[in-house]
């Protein structure tokens, strides 16, 4: 698929994660969450993503371009996700330094499995932990950085109010996924 | 892809039909809340809301015969089909009874395209319409589709539109030619074009059965 349709291979993601408390341990849970493909909204609400669509784009850089060749420190970075042709998310950083660990994840994730009955059929309504392995990570820069939630009719991102950005980072990884391991079935 | 394989169709049975449907699914209450992702506290942000859905439809469509061994290489062993088919894109208008409000607070969450291919097919001895391939526009009418078991995917759908001031695009008539296509990643799914001859009082779909 790589060579026969790049398109299939390929997409943009803009999320939210929170660090959550579930039974005394720590993970890191998604609220929100937008791709640019069906293939990844499709295989995310399989593993209790909750996948919407959404037009993003970020900065690239590219070995030959001055300036832009890599990470370095000044370097400014920026990205932003619209649904429906509306903003929802902005971001800008400035990076300064390269560190040892990105701060995600807050440890395992969890998210709901959904699939509500219609009329008739299983109504599917659990809590899992997503099983992930062979992560790497390659340089880990951090700076400032600057986020703009915007909410909408369909995205309540105007309920969160941020008190302190940290930093801002980039940095790239890759991982292995294999599924989702069920912690609680929930009944509404 | 496996359009290829149902794409040799007899040309000389296509019936070509423009028709306009509203049609009404009636299910379940359920919990409004948390009925879809993401569960908020107020539950806004639901990808879908809960039934029942409204659908306002304006179809292009094509009846098709198409060859049986064509048709039976889309469907599970334990449907069979005679390779009757109903082949469509349309301009839908939809809501949940909870959300009327977004007709005017943001269109694009009631309004999408839609490109079909359907096919007639025998279940223990009942008829039915089935959909093996659609496409849609719009993330919600995608997983709303999967809910009812639709196996939609995403393209850019288009269709000829009439507009009432316009000097011949104004009105269904005979002669008037129409067009639509489904366009995903590099490729055209399908493209259909049908010239209108006479109104009809019946849909071929009548003989389908449920869908």
């Amino acid at each position: 698929m790589l060579y026969e349709d790049p398109e299939e291979t390929k997409y943009m993601e803009a999320a939210v994660a929170l660090k959550v408390k579930y039974n005394g341990n720590i993970y890191t849970y998604f609220p929100f969450m937008w791709v640019n493909k069906d293939l990844p909204l499709i295989r995310g609400w399989l593993l209790g993503y909750p996948k919407k669509l959404a037009y993003i784009s970020m900065s690239e850089f590219h070995k030959l371009l001055d300036g832009y060749s890599g990470p370095s420190s000044g370097v400014k970075m920026g990205g932003y996700a619209l649904r429906n042709g509306k903003e929802i998310i902005r971001i800008k950083i400035t990076l300064r330094e390269k560190v040892s660990q990105s701060p995600i994840p807050f440890d395992p994730i969890v998210q709901f499995r959904r699939f509500p009955a219609v009329q008739d059929g299983t109504d599917v309504y659990e809590l899992g932990q997503v099983i992930s392995s062979d992560f790497r990570v390659s340089e880990v820069w951090r700076g400032e950085g600057e986020v703009i939630l915007n909410g909408s009719i369909n995205e309540e991102l105007e309920v969160l109010k941020i008190n302190k950005i940290e930093g801002g980072y980039y940095f790239n990884w890759s991982f292995k996924q294999l599924g989702t391991k069920i912690l609680s079935r929930i009944s509404k | 892809m496996f359009l290829s394989e149902i794409g040799k169709h007899e040309t000389s049975l296509m019936e070509c039909l423009f028709t306009r449907l509203e049609v009404e699914v009636t299910m379940t209450k359920n919990n409004n809340s948390n009925f879809t992702l993401p569960p908020t506290n107020n539950g806004k942000s639901q990808i879908v809301f809960q039934p029942p859905w409204y659908y306002g439809v304006t179809y292009i469509g094509a009846h098709v015969k198409f060859t049986k061994e064509s048709a039976e290489k889309v469907i599970p062993r334990f449907l069979s089909t005679d390779g009757e088919g109903w082949v469509y894109i349309a301009e839908f208008i939809s809501t949940s009874e909870d959300n009327w409000d977004y007709m005017y607070q943001d269109p694009d969450l009631v309004q999408y395209m839609e490109g079909a291919i359907g096919l007639k097919v025998n279940f223990e001895g009942k008829n039915y319409l089935y959909f093996p391939f659609m496409w849609v526009d719009k993330d919600w009418a995608l997983v709303r589709g999967w809910l009812d078991g639709h196996p939609k995917k995403i393209a850019k759908i288009a269709m000829t539109k009439l507009h009432h001031l316009l000097p011949k695009y104004n009105k269904p008539e005979r002669g008037l030619k129409m067009g639509g296509y489904a366009v995903r990643g590099g490729g055209v799914m399908f493209r259909m074009q049908v010239e209108l001859e006479e109104r009809t009082e019946s849909l071929p779909l009548k003989n389908f059965g449920p869908f």
